[in-house]
């Protein structure tokens, strides 16, 4: 009974050490939260989709105002579509909300930083990722989509907006 | 937030005020005081061709009080009271309540909807096709946001049994009516008892 129980902790623990560090790419998922800007608060939805056999990655981002985004990301966080509101200059989606999707997905390759620091957790999963004064938090990880840790919340800050955001529900 | 307010504002007048139709359940509309209706909302992305399934409650009386709670699949309350707008939003730690400049604006738009509770549907051009009712904004407001709004009577002449939103972005809003609660015998504590309110049928 011992082994048994050693071989299938020595599963899990390898399961979750071979996971990647930032675990969210890849999945579909909805994100609330809140974004503080200019001294005010919003509402904010997230929704990602990812498509398996292309391995793109769908984004729409809207507030009770209507979509300020929608991005669709190659498999490797290039660019492929950006469609922005008339709220939001595309310049200004580029530095934020693209910026953000890439951070979260661990694009940070594609940041246009010099310097990218990230730290993990004792799981091997990204704890926070900052560059030139931008800053992520991946925190409350849980096993979700067939033992894979996810974190259930993520607070951006920057030197404009910050953005905290919970992980709502889990797509296909 | 004016998007939110009008499927808010539809959401909350399925159950009176248009119909067969328009004006059957706009009549209707008139006689009843207050109401709660619990909905499944389902909103289509365009861009993923797939659909996102929550639950919402929304009160709402003639006076343009209004409360919008979503229970899945995140949690959130809206507030107003007539005079105040307040919103909630829920975290592991516990409910946050946001400051939003959009607040003077929503006030503004929530006077309309208590024009629109009341029966008084000017701000829309109303047509009726395909047994249903179609709704186009008239303002330019919020013509950008919304394309038009699709109410499927009932067929009780006195209510809606569901709500299609067009945005104009492609991306599609169906609030379905599950049940309506007429005049629910705790309903101030919608707008009091922020965080622990369920509806009392009389």
């Amino acid at each position: 009974m011992r082994a048994v129980f050693f071989i299938v902790a020595s599963f899990i623990s390898a399961a979750l050490y071979a996971q990647p560090a930032f675990t969210l790419r890849g999945n579909s998922y909805v994100q609330r939260g809140i974004l503080e800007y200019g001294g005010e608060e919003f509402p904010i939805t997230a929704y990602v989709k990812h498509f398996k056999p292309s391995a793109e990655t769908a984004v729409v981002v809207e507030t009770q105002a209507g979509s300020l985004a929608k991005i669709v990301l190659d498999r490797n966080g290039s660019e492929i579509s950006l469609e922005a509101s008339r709220a939001i200059p595309e310049r200004i989606v580029h530095k934020t909300i693209l910026r953000d999707i890439r951070a979260v997905l661990g694009f940070y390759g594609l940041l246009g930083a010099d310097v990218v620091r990230m730290s993990k957790d004792s799981r091997g999963v990204v704890a926070t990722l900052d560059f030139d004064g931008y800053s992520i938090k991946f925190s409350d990880y849980k096993l979700r989509n067939g033992n894979r840790l996810l974190p259930h919340t993520i607070e951006i800050c920057s030197d404009s907006y910050k953005l905290k955001l919970i992980l709502a529900s889990l797509g296909n | 937030m004016k998007k939110f307010v009008c499927i808010l504002f539809f959401a909350v007048s399925c159950a009176y005020l248009f119909g067969g139709a328009a004006e059957l359940i706009s009549a209707a509309s008139k006689n009843t005081g207050k109401v709660a209706v619990f909905m499944k909302q389902s909103k289509t992305i365009e861009l993923f061709g797939e659909t996102v399934s929550g639950d919402v409650l929304v009160c709402a009386d003639a006076n343009g009080r209004i409360r919008w709670q979503t229970f899945s699949p995140y949690e959130s309350i809206m507030i107003c009271d007539g005079k105040e707008l307040s919103q909630y939003e829920k975290f592991p730690e516990g409910w946050k309540k946001l400051s939003s400049a959009a607040r003077e604006h929503v006030k503004k738009i929530t006077a309309g909807i208590s024009k629109m509770m009341l029966g008084d549907y000017s701000e829309y051009e109303v047509a009726e096709r395909d047994g249903k009712i179609w709704l186009t904004p008239k303002d330019s407001l919020s013509k950008k946001a919304i394309k038009n709004i699709a109410l499927t009577p009932a067929g009780d002449g006195a209510t809606v049994k569901s709500i299609e939103l067009s945005d104009t972005n492609g991306d599609r809003t169906l609030l379905t009516v599950v049940k309506i609660v007429k005049n629910p015998k705790n309903f101030e504590s919608a707008f009091t008892d922020v965080f622990n309110f369920k509806v009392e049928e009389e």
